[in-house]
């Protein structure tokens, strides 16, 4: 568990796992771009980059976990390179706009959760 | 759609002149050099032009469409301008297209010929994504222009050259007629006879999702054909072959699909549509220099690659790799040819012969350059 | 295992004196019902509105759509694990009011999904419109938090169906229906001849809104797992999902999945349905390849030559999906998946988010992200501002007049994909 690290853009990732490795980065697209370097460089994803039923773009937090492996994990690679393809699918249609606090609330807590439920397994 | 473009028309009618006070279809034809009539490859330089009425396959197209539709200006742009000034000959001709504001664009038709459809894919991108203006065109399927550019028009499926025209314009027709009937919206690729657009649309099916899955588990079942409703995309996948273990032992050869070529062309590679490969020798040849060597390509802007060729078939650096002891040899011939709309069938038929002249030649690697 | 199921139709729903059913019309009082859903002290305000099919009406923002019943023979109750025992059910016989609904409504998070228009082109969508809806407003405490909400309005829109349910008990069903599903070695024994068929049967299992039960435990903790079509048929499976309104599974959906209705159809004639493999989609890479390998296994036991795949959401699903098709066609079994497409407005865009050869014949509820324009409504239930926080929703999507520009996503059930509807794509 202590090899684990989360890309994350997320206050609450922050907050609340204070014993791992947290990599925090200023927005989404560098969540997903990070990951993708990181899985360049041998590491490979634990969850989903598309992990939760809200759309990209649409939830403005995101926080993926990886692991260090061995060699380059394809099957990473290739599910990171679609994520961030359907990313920039689904921002072309998203119109940037200000959130409430409560709405920003609202969708830490939801990627919160997705990450808690991934590493509670 | 075509009920509001109508509506914006009316509002945009101010300052612009022209007989049409009734409800026709107003059309925008966009052509080549060629086509447009102004001359052959040596015309193929020029810039963008608006002519009035249609010219050369416009005025049967024009005839055909009698009280419904009028094609009011065309378009005329030299392909070697589209392709080598895109950026100046996307803008001119939006503009032009923004002051005729017309209800429909027809591009074309284009044929195999590369930079045209390349041209005519273009042009609809322009029309549709930033004006909103439907497009017809025609194309033959393996002109690159459609699967470029396919989402931006409605293409009917022409043959290979211009000999196809009297077929490609009654095609071409029929869709700008139904076009007029359906009020702008046309049903699918089989209803209309367009080629596939890549287009998701959602419809309404006459039976529920369930039951359009369980008939399909049938069919599967019993070896029968069945339509899946989403093709998955489709790979071409080559299994990478093992890693070269001893570099300074290897020879290694150079092959392009980017055109590069001995000045003058001398087996006269077509710029598109390539008929055919060229083998040529580097026996002594350290660099590709701007006297000796030049690209046949014309579906790219070739200002970079004829000043220095290396750009594109680096004979300079692979060299330096010969030299450094990183690669064992640079074999002494290269192989070319032109990528531009060049058939799957004939590209695989070239890689087959010069792979086989490799092999013979005891060469271990090669380097694949495209553009 | 038999189950009997008596279809009571319900044309009309008014608030009376009495709970009851007579002449097709279910009546409801009021107060009764109010009492009984209103007990946890956590609730502020409730409110009920009736809604039928055509009215000039707009529900929003929708988190669950349940079908009223009630057991009247057999073991087991409605809704187990939540408000029956873990009794199993599926045998047995079981009443069901046929055209009515309980729509449950409330603002569980900022940017809460799903719309029900029941008139106009947006109800041609959502199948929900069809049906006679009690419609549950419910308002709690200003403290509770997102999960805590989820469950009490969960709660409460099962404890409504319940309730309605038991005025269905001794009523004469207008249909009786049954349905069989025997243990597989007799099953198998039965049609010898005829090819296995099974159905895969995915659950959205991700977390927080994520969710779906199975006996009232949580999917996410399951490994894939067989059960009989009618313990489904008779509400062992509800939903706790209430992200991406097009494709969650709502209970109602759940308790009229059509695969298993469809299959039942054939089932002797042209193949032996032998049986349902429930399995989740997780959030970790791990549990995916866990529950797909568990979920292939479990096929090549029960002998399957062909099974139907269905999935729930989009994204992270497509991964499971493609994992299931992958490793059930290697066992030789031969796949139809059923999914929904996020294809663009424009529809020019990769539909999944992931893809394999294997995943050859596939079946599509539709591309989501088209979009469609809602007239303004009479009468709005819930909060008709959370249109432009909508998932699919974007500025200016809803107008002064109280028309909205929206994704189809954002329509309750519109791509659902247990192919509960007619809503398709083709390639243009």
């Amino acid at each position: 568990m202590k090899d684990l690290v989360i890309i994350t853009n997320n206050p609450k990732i922050k907050e609340k796992f204070e014993e791992l490795k947290i990599d925090f980065v200023d927005n989404l697209s560098d969540v997903y771009s990070k990951s993708r370097d990181l899985v360049h460089q041998d590491w490979k994803l634990m969850s989903h980059p598309l992990a939760g039923s809200v759309k990209p773009a649409q939830n403005p937090y995101r926080s993926i976990i990886l692991a260090p492996t061995k060699k380059l994990d394809f099957y990473s690679l290739n599910t990171i390179e679609n994520a961030i393809q359907k990313l920039n699918q689904f921002k072309k249609d998203h119109k940037k706009r200000e959130y409430s606090q409560k709405i920003k609330e609202d969708y830490q807590v939801i990627d919160l959760t997705l990450i808690n439920s991934a590493l509670k397994n | 759609m075509l009920e509001g473009k109508k509506t914006a028309i009316l509002g945009d009618r101010d300052g612009i002149p022209g007989p049409d006070m009734s409800n026709k279809l107003k059309i925008v034809h966009y052509l080549n050099q060629f086509f447009g009539q102004i001359g052959g490859e040596d015309k193929a330089g020029i810039p963008p032009r608006r002519e009035d009425g249609p010219i050369g396959p416009g005025a049967a197209l024009n005839n055909s469409l009698g009280e419904d539709a009028e094609i009011v200006n065309t378009i005329i742009c030299g392909d070697t301008f589209f392709n080598e000034n895109l950026e100046e000959s996307k803008s001119e001709i939006k503009k032009m297209l923004k002051a005729i504001n017309p209800d429909l664009l027809i591009a074309g038709p284009a044929f195999n010929a590369g930079r045209y459809g390349v041209a005519c894919g273009t042009v609809a991108e322009i029309a549709k994504t930033e004006l909103g203006i439907d497009v017809v065109s025609g194309i033959y399927p393996e002109n690159p222009g459609y699967e470029m550019f396919k989402q931006y028009a409605y293409f009917v499926e022409t043959s290979d050259s211009a000999a196809g025209m009297r077929s490609a314009i009654p095609d071409m027709i029929k869709i700008v007629k139904s076009y007029i009937d359906k009020n702008g919206e046309l049903g699918s690729p089989e209803e209309e006879g367009y080629m596939p657009r890549g287009i998701r649309k959602n419809i309404f099916a006459e039976e529920r999702g369930a039951a359009r899955a369980i008939k399909m588990m049938l069919k599967k079942l019993e070896g029968e054909d069945f339509e899946t409703e989403y093709p998955m995309p489709v790979f071409d996948r080559v299994d990478p072959v093992d890693p070269i273990k001893d570099m300074p032992k290897t020879k290694v050869a150079l092959v392009t699909s980017g055109g590069i070529v001995p000045k003058g062309n001398p087996d006269h590679i077509e710029s598109s549509s390539a008929s055919k490969y060229g083998e040529y020798s580097l026996e002594g040849v350290m660099d590709l220099d701007e006297e000796n060597y030049e690209t046949a390509h014309g579906g790219y802007d070739p200002v970079c690659a004829n000043k220095d060729a290396d750009r594109v078939l680096p004979v300079d650096v692979m060299r330096d790799l010969e030299k450094e002891g990183v690669i064992g040899e640079l074999h002494n011939k290269f192989y070319t040819t032109v990528g531009n709309g060049t058939s799957v069938a004939n590209a695989k038929a070239y890689a087959q012969e010069i792979a086989e002249n490799l092999l013979a030649d005891g060469v271990q690697a090669v380097i694949l350059t495209s553009t | 295992m038999q189950l009997e199921l008596g279809k009571i139709k319900i044309e009309d729903i008014q608030f009376a004196a009495e709970t009851k059913v007579f002449d097709s019309t279910l009546f409801i009082n009021q107060e009764e019902l109010l009492e009984i859903i209103g007990e946890d002290s956590r609730i502020t305000n409730i409110n009920l509105d009736i809604v039928h099919p055509g009215d000039s009406v707009r529900i929003i923002p929708v988190k669950d759509v349940i079908e009223p019943r009630v057991k009247v023979k057999g073991p087991g109750g409605v809704f187990p694990g939540f408000i029956s025992s873990e009794e199993m059910v599926g045998s047995g016989r079981t009443h069901v009011l046929k055209g009515a609904a309980v729509v449950t409504t409330g603002e569980i998070v900022g940017f809460q999904e799903g719309i029900i228009d029941m008139s106009g082109p947006g109800a041609e969508y959502t199948p929900f419109s069809r049906f006679h809806n009690l419609v549950v407003d419910c308002d709690v405490k200003e403290n509770i938090k997102q999960h805590e909400h989820e469950e009490i309005l969960r709660m409460v829109g099962l404890k409504t169906a319940s309730y309605l349910g038991k005025a269905a008990k001794d009523v004469e069903p207008d249909e009786l229906e049954t349905y069989e599903h025997k243990p597989f070695v007799e099953a198998a024994a039965d049609y010898p001849s005829l090819p296995k068929v099974g159905y895969v049967y995915m659950l959205q299992s991700q977390g927080l809104l994520h969710d779906t039960y199975v006996y009232g435990v949580d999917a996410k903790e399951i490994l894939p797992t067989l059960m009989s079509p009618t313990e489904i048929m008779d509400g062992a499976i509800l939903s706790g999902n209430c992200v991406s309104a097009c494709d969650k599974n709502a209970t109602y959906v759940h308790q009229n999945n059509p695969v298993i209705e469809e299959l039942y159809k054939y089932h002797g004639e042209k193949y032996n349905f032998m049986g349902v493999i429930i399995t989740n989609e997780n959030v970790t890479l791990a549990d995916k390849e866990r529950s797909s390998n568990f979920t292939a296994k479990l096929a090549e036991m029960l002998g399957l030559d062909a099974a139907v795949v269905s999935e729930e959401g989009f994204g992270n699903p497509d991964a499971d999906l493609i994992m299931n098709s992958k490793k059930l066609a290697a066992k030789g079994i031969k796949t139809v998946l059923i999914t929904d497409e996020y294809a663009g407005r424009d529809g020019a865009s990769q539909s999944l988010a992931d893809a394999d050869p294997s995943a050859d014949a596939v079946v599509t509820a539709g591309n989501a992200n088209e979009v469609i324009t809602l007239p303004p409504m009479e009468k709005v239930i819930g909060h008709q501002n959370f249109a432009d926080v909508i998932a699919g929703g974007f500025d200016g999507s809803l107008e002064a007049d109280g028309s909205i520009s929206v994704e189809i996503q954002a329509i309750t059930g519109s791509t659902n994909e247990l192919g509960f509807n007619n809503l398709t794509a083709r390639i243009y």
